[in-house]
């Protein structure tokens, strides 16, 4: 499984509690739509450390990085290239 | 061995009850009448070092284990009783001085950490507001940003050495979204325009320290005094409430160790129907209760204080931390209630320790998240679509 379908796995299984929501596609706002409230996002931190060996730093908490699948995909590829 | 059996951590509590039984007993009843709280005390215990020991060695810290803390937190606890005065040093340390030290840049550190540590500083940590609590994005305080610096309005209530505190993490929103990035925090001293002292709150329990309001009035905040960054203010706050409800929880641990003591000792001693009151089952069923009570608390928290490191976050332990909490202050109640009964008509009395511990003990089910917003918690964190 690539890093976008773990990401979207995560989320879809840990965090989406709304079934309308299943379909979620790579660039859904999920911030200012709600699907990841704040409990979601430092559940979502603690998965990318934990299963993607990334270390999430204070500067990169900014909504950019978390707004969407794809927007987060792009993070943690960058970290794991750097 | 298990970390709660380490002999270390004996010599290290017995170290902290020694010098409170020398230092820190003596007027605890009167000023728990009086709502008062010694400055002198916190300067002593400072003195002592207690202040000092998670922080870091660079800054003057002793960098000791997170588990020294909690033997120390014990120590204090059992040797003194003055449950106000301990619940408001150990938050300074767990809730502000982590916080500082986790989130702060090296120039905050330097600037703050070591009169913090002295006791010189004192802090306080301003996030409640009148329609804020357990729901941070309500929070009515704003943060504006104009050129190298922010504008701060707002007031926080039911601060905890709120009336003297001279600097204060406060909470704002930089955003006026409930988005997860919508808080900031803040490193705020009282001394700049527009930052006053406001009323304070007489309340049942933890008396022997002072909660006040914080009225924040168009303060310029510089950019420098940001703790975390602009909109991370959600990354601060979830880490400090942890350690407090994972470590500052310990504050529960000396009272019950002292209440133990004390009733067996009276259950040994006072006879009834020319027996002693222990041999009635109905007397050492809560001896035995109070027992458990207070060794699976001490359990639950040297257990999660061993799987910390010292400046290290505590997310991956979140749902422990909120299951040490809970568990911690329900057996704390439980305990006291008990001790009461124990000690009958003596332990309603205002010269009692039992009427006061079980008071400083009902806090604890508010403080850091109620118990109710914790259950919550942990059912989240189980992966329930709890609102």
């Amino acid at each position: 499984m690539n890093v976008k379908e773990s990401i979207k796995n995560y989320i879809l299984s840990e965090l989406v509690s709304d079934k309308e929501n299943s379909s979620l596609s790579e660039t859904d706002q999920l911030i200012e739509s709600g699907i990841i409230d704040s409990l979601g996002i430092m559940k979502l931190i603690g998965f990318l450390e934990d299963n993607l060996s990334v270390q999430i730093d204070d500067m990169e908490l900014v909504p950019e990085n978390f707004a969407s699948i794809a927007a987060i995909t792009s993070l943690v590829e960058k970290k794991l290239s750097d | 061995m298990q970390p709660w059996q380490d002999p270390e951590i004996d010599k290290i509590r017995e170290k902290y009850y020694e010098f409170a039984t020398e230092n820190l007993l003596g007027d605890t009843e009167q000023r728990d009448k009086e709502g008062d709280f010694s400055i002198k005390r916190w300067k002593e215990v400072a003195e002592f070092g207690f202040l000092k020991l998670l922080m870091p060695e660079n800054f003057g810290g002793a960098e000791v284990p997170v588990t020294h803390l909690v033997a120390a937190i014990e120590g204090l606890g059992e040797g003194s009783m003055d449950g106000g005065f301990n619940y408001a040093i150990c938050n300074q340390l767990c809730g502000l001085q982590t916080t500082i030290n986790i989130f702060g840049s090296d120039e905050l550190k330097s600037r703050y950490l070591p009169d913090l540590m002295s006791g010189k500083s004192m802090a306080a940590y301003g996030f409640t507001e009148e329609t804020s609590g357990s729901d941070a994005y309500s929070m009515e305080a704003t943060a504006v940003e104009e050129g190298d610096a922010f504008r701060l309005s707002g007031t926080k209530c039911y601060i905890t050495n709120a009336p003297y505190a001279n600097l204060v993490l406060v909470f704002a929103k930089t955003s006026p979204t409930r988005s997860p990035f919508a808080l900031t925090a803040f490193l705020v001293d009282m001394e700049w325009e527009g930052a006053t002292h406001g009323r304070e709150y007489d309340k049942m329990g933890l008396r022997t320290v002072r909660m006040g309001e914080l009225i924040f009035d168009n303060v310029q905040v510089p950019k420098s005094h940001i703790v975390g960054v602009k909109g991370g203010g959600l990354r601060v706050l979830t880490e400090s409430t942890l350690w407090e409800r994972a470590i500052l929880i310990a504050t529960a641990l000396g009272p019950m160790a002292r209440g133990l003591k004390s009733c067996i000792e009276r259950t040994k001693t006072r006879n009834q129907f020319e027996k002693p009151i222990g041999a009635f089952q109905q007397v050492s069923s809560k001896i035995s209760n109070m027992i458990m009570r207070y060794k699976l608390s001490r359990q639950v928290i040297y257990d999660i204080a061993s799987r910390i490191g010292n400046g290290s976050s505590l997310q991956p332990h979140a749902q422990d931390a909120a299951i040490a909490k809970i568990f911690v202050s329900d057996n704390f109640v439980k305990f006291e209630l008990d001790a009461m009964q124990i000690y009958g008509v003596r332990g309603y009395l205002l010269e009692s320790f039992a009427q006061q511990d079980l008071r400083d003990s009902l806090s604890f089910n508010i403080w850091a998240g109620t118990a109710e917003t914790l259950r919550n918690t942990i059912a989240k964190l189980a992966g329930l679509p709890v609102e």
